[in-house]
């Protein structure tokens, strides 16, 4: 048997071992997703890579669940598993409520801190960064950063964050983070839906492929929820070579070019 | 925040650690495993510049270190960056030298006092008279962006005051990044020869380009709008200043900090600031960047600073002689 033939023997042997694998573990390795099945880049500390520029393509930001277009807003089928979040019938009748304020209330148009998860979808831009210690996430929008910090250390339980405690830890190729400790102020969406400071979120980022991650999110929230649910999609890797997050910068376009304050002042064109 | 493994901060109110983290690194301290050696805590031990808190002197100093000090690198073989870094004290108040006269207006701010400024000598920006006339109005006029709620303009970026951590570095062959607790800022640099975005595109953090010259890293910005200013002292840029700055390992945990500005219609002459990045040694502590929600509170205030008469500054375009 020559070298070659010897490989050739190999090969086969390796992929017939592979196809009686399958057979055995049946309807198991039908459901095992493609997630698990490309092997992502390494950085050169040897971890994951999620080095780049993505973004979420999709109306989550708009409203998480499904719904239809209106005036200004894209229609989406939701990025919620089962369509519909599980409200507390309280809860649903405050999510109503925020709807019909939402032009004062969403506590984005004050500019306030988008918080987590909601960042994650709002359609702009963002760069992903990381070291050992570090998963960064550095954003367009507000130019907002979002720390998951990968060293080991618990959460500050004292101490309540907008964008919550995000603490990752990397299971095989997939970084799974728990966030704890938020303020409760900040909203899912534009549509209100909404979530208090008891929420837990435990998300997971899987790379599937060059281009793309996937990305799940299970809000665990007691005092508002009846269950804990799950929302989900995939990250697309901007593929223009210049591209780079630029600045949205909210309360500056608010202070120079709605002049909101000025006209809170008396004092600009609209008094 | 940060945490000692293992140490009993945790229990701690979140002012009292931010004190002791301040003070660990202000000194020049490493904490590891929540122990300082006398050796460690010792203000600037082990450096070859030891006065990092005096830019003139430790420019002196590290103009010579500088060509012969051999720093670590990073497997793609360029000086390593990565890490944490942080300048010895916050000049966002005033850049300038503070007299006495000055540290009783601010209220005693500042425990360093002597100016950034090294070139020129005398350690003031060398303004125009119209805009040196101009920067004093700016202080009676309009309310610095800090104060106003904007993000932290690029000129001031390095210098800016932190709660606990400062600059995050990461690094590639094609890119650096720099990430900074303070109003969570962050800059990114590519590396790769890529020409800057559009002329109309302008940015609080502008548009920076980086390089390597022998050990020196090398950073050119452009896009800036011109709403930043260096302080609160009314110390207005344009669009048109040029920031150079020029990042060179003094020793292992130092580096010379240096950006020069240039503007003919805003400057008399070309000046140069400096300051000293020291090392912050992340080994068995929990560097966690405290939220910074100066946009949060502000957007309640603001409304109240309007009203008794404060204006956001309009830019210098709309200042500047026609």
């Amino acid at each position: 048997m020559t070298t070659k033939q010897f490989v050739l023997a190999a090969l086969v042997a390796a992929g017939l071992g592979a196809g009686g694998a399958t057979l055995l573990t049946g309807q198991q390795a039908n459901t095992g997703s493609p997630a698990q099945a490309y092997q992502a880049p390494r950085t050169v500390e040897g971890l994951p890579d999620f080095h780049g520029v993505w973004q979420a393509v999709n109306s989550a930001s708009w409203d998480i669940e499904p719904h239809a277009a209106s005036w200004g807003v894209p229609p989406g089928l939701g990025v919620v598993d089962g369509n519909e979040i599980p409200y507390q019938p309280w809860a649903r009748t405050q999510k109503a409520q925020n709807f019909r304020d939402r032009e004062t209330a969403d506590p984005d148009r004050r500019c306030f801190y988008p918080g987590v998860p909601r960042i994650m979808y709002i359609p702009h831009p963002f760069q992903i960064v990381q070291n050992t210690d570090v998963f960064e996430l550095i954003f367009e929008y507000g130019h907002y950063t979002r720390l998951i910090y990968l060293n080991g250390f618990p959460h500050h339980e004292d101490i309540p964050f907008w964008m919550g405690d995000s603490r990752g830890r990397w299971d095989g190729d997939t970084l799974v983070v728990d966030t704890r400790n938020f303020n409760g102020m900040t909203w899912f969406d534009k549509a209100g839906n909404f979530h208090s400071d008891a929420m837990r979120l435990l998300e997971r980022f899987t790379r599937t492929g060059p281009d793309h991650f996937q990305w799940e999110a299970t809000i665990e929230d007691p005092k508002v929820f009846t269950r804990p649910w799950t929302m989900r999609m995939p990250f697309y890797r901007l593929q223009e070579p210049d591209a780079m997050p630029l600045e949205y910068e909210c309360i500056f376009l608010d202070v120079y070019e709605n002049r909101r304050y000025h006209k809170l002042a008396g004092d600009g064109p609209d008094q | 925040m940060t945490r000692v493994r293992g140490g009993g901060l945790a229990a701690i109110g979140g002012a009292v650690a931010i004190a002791l983290a301040l003070t660990a690194w202000q000194s020049g301290a490493q904490t590891r495993g929540g122990a300082q050696t006398g050796a460690e805590s010792a203000a600037g031990a082990g450096r070859a510049c030891p006065n990092t808190r005096d830019s003139a002197d430790f420019h002196a100093c590290a103009i010579g270190k500088m060509e012969t000090f051999a720093p670590a690198l990073t497997p793609w073989g360029v000086p390593d960056l990565r890490g944490m870094w942080a300048a010895p004290a916050a000049r966002g108040q005033d850049i300038e030298e503070i007299d006495e006269k000055k540290a009783f207006l601010y209220g005693g701010f500042g425990s360093i006092n002597k100016s950034i400024v090294v070139d020129p000598p005398d350690g003031k920006i060398p303004y125009q008279p119209w805009a040196m006339a101009q920067r004093w109005k700016n202080v009676e006029a309009f309310l610095s962006q800090g104060a106003a709620c904007m993000p932290v303009p690029v000129q001031r970026w390095v210098y800016s005051p932190v709660q606990v951590t400062g600059h995050r570095v990461f690094q590639r062959p094609d890119q650096i990044v720099f990430s900074m607790e303070r109003q969570h800022t962050y800059r990114i640099v590519p590396l790769d020869g890529r020409p800057h975005i559009p002329p109309v595109i302008r940015l609080w953090r502008g548009d920076t380009r980086g390089r390597w010259e022998g050990h020196s890293l090398v950073m050119v910005t452009t896009n800036r709008n011109d709403f930043g200013w260096w302080d609160h002292q009314g110390t207005m840029s344009s669009e048109e200043t040029t920031m150079e700055e020029r990042l060179t390992f003094v020793d292992e945990n130092t580096i010379h900090y240096q950006a020069r500005f240039e503007d003919p219609k805003l400057f008399t002459r070309p000046w140069t600031m400096v300051m000293a990045l020291s090392r912050l040694s992340p080994v068995g502590i929990d560097f966690t960047d405290l939220e910074d929600t100066s946009v949060e509170n502000c957007e309640l205030e603001l409304p109240h600073m309007l009203e008794l008469g404060q204006r956001p500054f309009p830019g210098t375009k709309a200042l500047a002689p026609k």
